[in-house]
Order: C-alpha cells, then structure tokens, then sequence
C-alpha cells in the first residue's frame, strides 16, 4: 500500500499549480464576456493539459487518472476559466471509451476540436443534446458531445443560450429546439464503459472542489494571520483558529478521498471504481460546502462583496456539487448498492 | 499511488486470516476482572503467534515491519470481531527511544509479550488538557535503607487498566528550579510499591477500565527514569503523537466493524431503515471511508520511519467526526431497540463522546491543526 503521490506526480501538480497562476486568478470585475475563446486555451494546449489521459498514438500524454486530477485540481485552485475539465478531459474520455476515430481525439487533444459536454437538465448525468440539456464548460467551444438514446456518441455543433447560472468562472449553454443533432462519433457504450466515464467524471468534478477547497482555506488562513482587530489578528482568536482547523480537516480528508477515487478510476474493475468515485463526490460535496462556508465567515465583510474573488469559490462549488449529482445522489446509490433495494 | 496490499502484505494479511480462522477468541465477559484475564490470555496468544511488535526493530524484540504492517492487524482483527492487540505502541516507544540499554532488556520483552502490564500516569485532576500543570512531586532522596530515590507524592486520574497493571509510565515533577518544560521526568514505577493505592473509576456506561492513583511518599528507584531527568516533557510530547494515530491503536478498524454490523442488520431485515435512513448510514460510510483513505495516506507517509507530527491531530479530528456520526445513526436506525435490549449500542455511543475528550479534546487539537499546522499565531 503506498498511498501517495510520486515524484513526477509532485512535479507535475506542481508545474499545473504555476501554469494556472501564470495565467492568473479571475477577478470578478476582470471577467471576460461569455462569448469568446476565453483566455490560457492555447498553452493548455501548447503544454499537453488537453486530453493528456489519451494514448501518445491518440495525442494524448498517457496520464494515468490521478496525474489528471491533479492537473484539474492545479486550475480549480485558481477558479480557472480555461474550460480544462468539460473540454479537455470528459470530452476526450467520452470520446475514447466510444472508439472515437483517431482524428477526433487528437483533434480535442491538440485543442481544435473544443467539445462542452452535453449534461442532462438536472446536471446529473451525460445526456444527448437536445432540447433543455446543458452543455457542461462551454467557454469558446466549437461543438458539443453528448450521449443519444441508444448510448451512442455523437458530436454535435455549438450552440444554444448562455445560461445565467450560478458559477460565473464556466460557462454552459442550454439546448434550444434547434440543437444539432450531431454525428455518430462512437458508441454504443456498455454498462461497464458507462460506469468508467461516470467514475472518471465523479473524480475530476472531486478534484475540482478540492482545488477550490484549498484555494479557500489558504486565503482565509492568509487573512485572518493580517487583519488586526482588539489590536491582534484575528487569527489567534481561539474562535478563529477553530474554524480554520476544522476547514483544513475537511480538505486533507477530501483530498484522500479524491487520489482513492482517481487511483480505483484508473485501477479497479468499474463497480469498485464507481463506488469509490461516488464516496468521494459525495463526501467532499458536503465538505467544500462546509469549507468555502467557514472560508467566507474568516473573510468576514468582504467576503460577500463583489469585488473580492470569495464569491468565486462559492460559486464554483454550488455547481460542482450538482453537476454528475449531488452528495444526496450518490449516498442514495451508495445505499442501495451496500445496503440492496429498499 | 496504489491502496492495494503489496504482494508481501497481501500474503501477511492470508497468513493472519487463516490463524484468525482456527483461534476464535472466547466471548468477553462483563465481570471486570474476568474481562482483563481474558483480554490478557488474548494478548499472550497474539503475542506467542508472532502477531505483536510488527513495526518495531528487530533489535526492540519487533518484526521491523512497516507500521501498515500494524494497520493490517488491527483491520483483520476488527473483521473477526476478535478484540484489538493490546495498546502497547506509545509506551513501548517511549522505552525503545528513550529508555537506558538496561531498562530495553528489562521492560521490552514483558511490554511485547503482555507479560508484564503497564499504565500511562500522565493526567492529573487539575491538568488534563494542559500537561505543563501536572503537580505529582518526585523529591530526590536517600531511603530509609540507603538507595538513591525519588520519593513521588500526588493523583493520577484516567489511568486505563491501572488495577491490573504491574508497571505505571508516570510524569512528575522532579526539577523543582526549572520550567515546567525541563521540569518533568517520565519514571518506570512498580505498581506493588509502598504508599500506591488505584481506586477504579466507574465509567458513565458502568465500565471499570480507568483508575484514579494516590501517590503517598512512594518511593521509585533514580535508575527507573526514562532518558534524563527534566526530559519528560519532551518524551511526552512525543509520545502523544503515536497516541493519537488511530492507525496504531485500532479504532479505525472498530469502527468498520460496527458499521458492518449495522449495515447487516439493515439489509437482512432485522432493523428498519426507511429512505432518510438508508442515506444517513451511506453518509457514515463515506465518513468512515474518508478516515480510512486519509489514514492510508497517514501510514504511508511514515513509511520512511518518520515520527508523527502535528498533522496526526487531523486524524483523531477525522475519527472523531466519524465515530460520533456513527454512533448518531446506529442509535436513530435502532430507535428503542438501542435503550431497551442492546447494551452495545448505549456502551459504544458514550464511547464516542468520550472520543472527543481523551487523548487530547477536539478543541486541543483544534488548536494544534491551527497553530502547528496551518500556522496561525499563538496569543
């Protein structure tokens, strides 16, 4: 048992965390509009971050899952608006595990090819895009893929409406009666292919709310140890330091939960890999809830302005919650799988 | 990355199993001292099959195998329903890292083998959480008979199985001029020693396993400190590390097992669990599994035969956290049933409210994952 990260891994992560940084946190008043190719898509690109699970013949980087979750996890730390997670990694393991042709992966892996991928309503799982779906991480996409009925893949234009939605650092379009129906790129998955992508998606959304996890605690750490009030920082208030413990406990078991479930993605049959993903989505679910919570309770006044980037995080965290099924989802699967049907 | 066993530990975990298989320990009885003998009978047994010291060195009387090692055992022996090894880890470290060459080959091998049985003396009734004001005086004197000695007067409280045990590891105060931080020593104590009476403290569910001790004029021999004298606040802090791991003491693996009971019940029928509590246990599972990959990754970071920092403190938050949800559950799916029949379900859950006292309160390590961990200032 070895559960850790190698050194590559570190490397890696910490490669990703200085990318993202380069390209710089969002700030709410920097936004840019929701309609262009949005900023840093070229270097993820130019650096190998697009589809870098896929085969080297494919494109891609041979990354295995947990290299992957760390990359996702390096840009939601920065509440990136480079559309990394819907584009450049479920777009390109939808496709894989359909027998995507050979030029439509390495298209979505050299970034020609900008795929948002097609959710249901709810957001809680892969759908075909067709009236109502949602286009998951649409920023400066060129098409959309989805799953139809018969489980086939297809590839569909862009297209649709600008949702006003709650994350303002994604972007997702709401499918109109006019939604192209797309081209059969492969497919039909089986039950155990479908479980893999369902696993895979479950870890990346968890790698996601970690990332803004720790994103979060760091700058309430960094600004309760400043602000001075009684004439001494916060951050000594027993109060204060309670919260912030209670925070960071929160995140390190999210984060063990989160490698677990990337590692069983990669390893383990698709059942085992399945239920891994769903603890861990479940679980941190309600943890970065409860972390971004305390994160703007640390912050204090400035945390509910919009000028500071708390909302950010917040935000971020209400849709990664939902998106492939909230915590209340997965126990209720997790139930009957443990427990069998009621 | 891999959270599968090794080859090697795999083939451990069969061996394990399999001696597990064809020694089904005896039932624990309720009478207390009935109980010990039969936990200690257990413990020899342990120890005789080869299952005890796994991840001490070869030349402590171990296997010197990694702590996952330890891990592995207390996780078999949670599956088996069997009782835990017997808490020996922070004792047995103390004497391994900081005891004399002679006092390794005095105590070592009757710590390991249960053949000797040692408490911890550390909490007093007026310093529990704060160690740094513990009062238990040990004066250095020349005995009635002549011998260089440390004459120890004061209380213990919390002492666990101190009426069976044959040694105490007791903090006092020696260094009457110095800070408390050089002031304390840590002295091997023989149970049987004039002027040392244990009176048993009975637990809020009826249980005996603590003791209070009334220290009047004991006399401890000068060579029964461990290390020097004025290192005991160190060799505490420490040791409290090793204590607050719940890898090495097991209580992961208890956990595991309850909520298998629980989950059993609810799925052969025998306890009604409707939809809100269906989803209530699979939030209990999804905290005992965080605890359980989070200790994973615990054990591996000690692979490398590091000592455990400040970071173990998020690990008794976690299996606290756990416990308490745990326990919260089993007794709403179990409803009267829990109070009027099942005397596990009432003892276990003011356990787990005892989890956030003992061993450090919640708030102390509240305040070391702020203060040690994240760095926030001190007052």
């Amino acid at each position: 048992m070895r559960a850790e990260l190698t050194a590559d891994q570190n490397l890696l992560a910490e490669t990703a965390r200085r990318l993202a940084t380069d390209l710089g946190a969002p700030m709410p008043a920097g936004l840019p509009s929701t309609d262009g190719a949005g900023p840093g898509w070229e270097l993820a690109a130019r650096t190998g971050l697009l589809g870098m699970q896929l085969d080297p013949h494919e494109g891609g980087g041979g990354a295995n899952c947990v290299d992957v979750a760390l990359v996702i996890e390096a840009f939601a730390a920065s509440t990136s608006l480079v559309p990394l997670l819907g584009q450049g990694v479920l777009a390109p393991e939808l496709a894989r595990l359909a027998g995507a042709d050979r030029s439509v992966l390495a298209g979505m892996a050299d970034g020609s090819i900008r795929a948002a991928v097609a959710l249901r309503p709810d957001l809680g799982s892969i759908d075909g895009w067709r009236k109502g779906a949602v286009a998951f991480d649409a920023r400066g996409a060129t098409h959309v893929i989805g799953m139809d009925g018969d489980r086939r893949v297809r590839l569909s234009a862009a297209g649709g409406d600008v949702v006003d939605q709650a994350d303002l650092t994604r972007i997702l379009w709401r499918a109109g009666t006019d939604a192209d129906t797309g081209d059969v790129v492969g497919g039909p998955l089986d039950d155990q292919a479908l479980r893999r992508f369902d696993a895979f998606a479950l870890s990346m959304v968890t790698a996601d709310l970690v990332g803004v996890m720790e994103s979060a605690v760091a700058a309430a750490v960094d600004y309760v140890r400043r602000r001075v009030q009684f004439g001494v920082p916060v951050g000594t208030f027993q109060a204060v330091q309670h919260l912030a413990a209670d925070a960071k406990v929160a995140l390190e078991a999210g984060r063990s939960s989160m490698w677990h479930a990337a590692w069983a993605t990669g390893e383990l049959e698709p059942p085992d890999a399945l239920l891994a993903a769903r603890q861990a989505k479940a679980f941190v679910s309600r943890a970065a809830l409860d972390v971004v919570e305390i994160h703007t309770q640390l912050l204090g006044g400035i945390a509910i302005t919009w000028e500071e980037r708390a909302h950010l995080r917040v935000r971020r965290v209400l849709l990664d919650r939902v998106v492939f099924g909230d915590e209340a989802v997965h126990e209720d699967a997790i139930a009957e799988a443990r427990l069998g049907p009621i | 990355m891999d959270f599968r066993d090794t080859p090697d530990e795999a083939s451990f975990r069969q061996r394990l199993r399999a001696w597990l298989g064809d020694h089904t320990p005896c039932a624990i009885p309720g009478d207390p001292d009935a109980r010990m003998a039969v936990l200690h009978a257990w413990h020899r047994d342990l120890y005789d099959a080869g299952w005890i010291g796994l991840s001490f060195p070869v030349d402590a009387g171990g296997h010197g195998l990694s702590p996952v090692y330890e891990a592995i055992l207390n996780d078999e022996l949670g599956a088996a329903g069997a009782p835990p090894p017997p808490a020996i880890g922070h004792i047995t470290n103390c004497i391994r890292l900081f005891g004399s060459e002679r006092q390794r080959q005095e105590f070592l091998p009757g710590l390991l083998s249960s053949r000797a049985r040692w408490c911890q003396g550390f909490s007093e009734p007026d310093a529990g959480s704060d160690l740094a004001g513990i009062t238990t005086r040990g004066t250095r004197i020349t005995s009635a008979d002549g011998r260089d000695v440390y004459r120890v007067d004061g209380r213990k409280i919390w002492t666990s199985e101190a009426m069976w045990a044959d040694w105490c590891l007791l903090l006092c105060r020696t260094e009457a001029d110095e800070p408390t931080h050089r002031a304390l020593s840590m002295l091997a104590m023989p149970m049987s020693a004039v002027g040392l009476e244990a009176r048993a403290i009975v637990t809020a569910y009826g249980t005996r396993e603590f003791a209070e001790l009334f220290l009047d004029g004991v006399e401890v021999p000068v060579d029964g400190v461990i290390g020097r004298p004025g290192d005991g606040w160190t060799i505490a802090m420490q040791l409290l590390g090793y204590e607050r791991g719940p890898s090495d003491i097991g209580w992961v693996a208890r956990l595991a097992r309850m909520l298998t009971i629980l989950e059993d019940d609810v799925r052969s029928g025998r306890v009604h669990a409707g939809p809100s509590e269906r989803r209530e246990i699979a939030r209990v599972w999804c905290e005992v599994r965080a605890l359980q990959c989070h200790v994973q990754r615990t054990l591996t970071s000690r692979l490398d035969g590091s000592t455990p920092g400040p970071e173990g403190s998020i690990d008794k938050l976690l299996v606290t956290r756990a416990e308490q949800a745990l326990n919260h559950v089993n007794l709403a799916v179990r409803g009267a049933t829990a109070l009027l029949d099942d005397r596990d379900a009432l003892e276990s859950y003011f356990w787990s409210r005892a989890q956030s006292i003992f061993g450090g309160t919640q708030q102390i390590q509240r305040n070391i994952v702020a203060q040690r961990v994240l760095g926030l200032p001190r007052r």
